[in-house]
């Protein structure tokens, strides 16, 4: 808890000593522990791998550039950021979590490519161009943006640790019939998982669309998004609270790395360090919390 | 008084009709033992009141109040609770964490009533067999039930164990639970019931005294065999 406590404060100053490509790398790292902390939601509390979360943060993405884009202003545009993914998540999830192990990822996956393929088939999300903001922000604004809905996250998954919703959640990841059999909703809190993971993946999405002032469906449905988050949490699957945080500074750092000696290879240095991390860490990474 | 009543259930897995129009009643304090050979449909009939599978025929009823479409986890806070064959503890949960449902008071008596209080800080899958029976006895009794369906608690217990189970048992009917007791452990289950029920293929062959389930010729010969009662 001191450590990341402690890294939240050097986060929150980083920016005062960063420069520009120190500050987009670090906003990398942020936007992956983001999504990583918000599937993570599901995935350690309910033990439901959502592989095709990115739908809801898809989601976001096109709510916010489509409200910015038709003149709305930025407080509705995130509102509804909020909103339009968790009435979606809302809407799918009753029949979502009464799948169960490889059937609810592979409904989750189902949502985010079905998502895709309407998003470039539609003439109002601006099929396979994309959609242009309308308006940048700085990326200081962006990089703080970021760091505030990670504060959010981690303060998200604090009170869920330090409540009698750990104790819920754990009993029906651990034991379903078990946790039925001492009163639990097992339905009811998966569903809240799911939907509280959506309003951080539509927040996030928003966020997203800021920084990188222009979307299309192949980016913010990507299925590496997925995987790069879900590597993160393999990794850090022994700590809900800052792990997401540090794993994904870890790998962030090493993308980098790779990408910046070797920009014609570092798909495949990526991937052999991706398969070398899970050799070498096949139980997750471990550290004092 | 009457708390739990079982109208007629019935229950198919496919061609396969594991209840057949079983009925019976419990009162408040009284223990009812079932017993029948494996697979003649006792887990079933738990599993049907608990609501953990739903009959195709026949209703229940908790108090008068009919539940049987109830889902599990509303049957369990409407004062069903219920243990299963091979005890399943929470994995990442202490012992005194399966109890959230209570204050702290009521958490410690009911630890040191079931003999788990020095082990209250450790994890539910540390625990031997008989500890684990425990827990998941306590784990059922943090819902202050009106009913408990006990499925096979004696197996497995040593002597000494077996003894203080059913001390504990006749404890807990004293204060007026109802219990429903599937067990194979004869013994333990004749030094506690009221009466018993004995269920084969589905159906009810006997229902009454435990004196008379010893007379029974056909219990005798079909489910429990000459020398269960050489004894």
């Amino acid at each position: 808890m001191k450590g990341l406590s402690l890294f939240l404060i050097v986060l929150a100053l980083a920016p005062l000593f960063l420069d520009a490509y120190w500050l987009r790398v670090i906003s990398s790292a942020l936007f992956l522990s983001l999504l990583a902390y918000a599937f993570n939601l599901v995935f350690h509390y309910t033990n439901y791998a959502p592989f095709g979360g990115v739908a809801f943060f898809g989601l976001g993405a096109y709510t916010f550039a489509l409200s910015v884009e038709k003149g709305l202003g930025y407080v509705p545009a995130f509102s509804s950021s909020i909103l339009i993914p968790l009435i979606f998540a809302l809407f799918v999830s009753p029949v979502l979590m009464r799948l169960k192990g490889h059937y609810f990822a592979i409904g989750t996956l189902a949502l985010q490519v079905m998502l895709m393929e309407l998003t470039e088939s539609l003439e109002f999300t601006g099929g396979t161009k994309g959609i242009v903001l309308p308006l940048g922000i700085p990326s200081l604004l962006s990089y703080y943006l970021f760091f505030s809905l990670l504060v959010l996250c981690v303060l998200c998954v604090f009170s869920v640790e330090r409540s009698r919703l750990r104790l819920i959640y754990y009993m029906l990841r651990s034991d379903e019939l078990g946790a039925r059999s001492v009163g639990v909703n097992v339905v009811l809190y998966r569903v809240l998982s799911l939907v509280v993971s959506s309003v951080f993946l539509g927040l996030t999405g928003s966020a997203f669309a800021l920084w990188q002032g222009y979307i299309d469906a192949h980016t913010v449905y990507s299925p590496l998004l997925s995987v790069k988050a879900f590597l993160v949490l393999v990794l850090s699957s022994h700590f809900p609270l800052s792990g997401p945080l540090f794993t994904s500074f870890l790998l962030e750092l090493i993308f980098e790395a790779l990408w910046s000696k070797s920009p014609e290879l570092h798909g495949l240095f990526m991937g052999l360090a991706l398969v070398l991390l899970i050799l070498v860490f096949p139980r997750g990474l471990r550290w004092k919390s | 008084m009457e708390v739990l009543r079982v109208e007629g259930l019935e229950k198919s897995f496919g061609k396969n009709r594991v209840l057949q129009g079983v009925s019976f009643s419990l009162k408040a304090g009284d223990l009812l033992g079932i017993i029948g050979p494996n697979g003649s449909g006792k887990t079933t009939l738990i599993d049907l009141i608990s609501g953990y599978a739903k009959p195709d025929g026949g209703r229940i009823f908790l108090e008068g109040k009919d539940i049987t479409r109830l889902p599990a986890h509303r049957i369990a806070l409407s004062g069903i609770g219920r243990t299963f064959q091979i005890p399943r503890p929470f994995a990442d949960l202490t012992v005194e964490e399966h109890l959230f449902r209570l204050e702290k008071e009521d958490r410690n008596k009911l630890l040191k009533r079931v003999g788990l209080e020095h082990l209250r800080d450790r994890k539910g899958t540390q625990l031997s067999l008989g500890q684990r029976k425990r827990l998941e006895l306590a784990r059922a009794l943090s819902l202050k039930p009106k009913v408990l369906l006990l499925d096979e608690v004696f197996a497995g217990l040593n002597p000494a164990s077996t003894q203080e189970f059913i001390g504990l048992i006749r404890s807990l009917k004293e204060e007026g639970i109802g219990i429903v007791l599937v067990e194979h452990v004869l013994k333990a289950l004749f030094a506690l019931a009221d009466r018993v029920l004995v269920v084969a293929e589905g159906r009810v062959i006997y229902e009454g005294s435990t004196e008379g389930v010893h007379e029974s010729p056909e219990v005798r010969r079909a489910y429990l065999g000459e020398r269960a009662f050489e004894s």
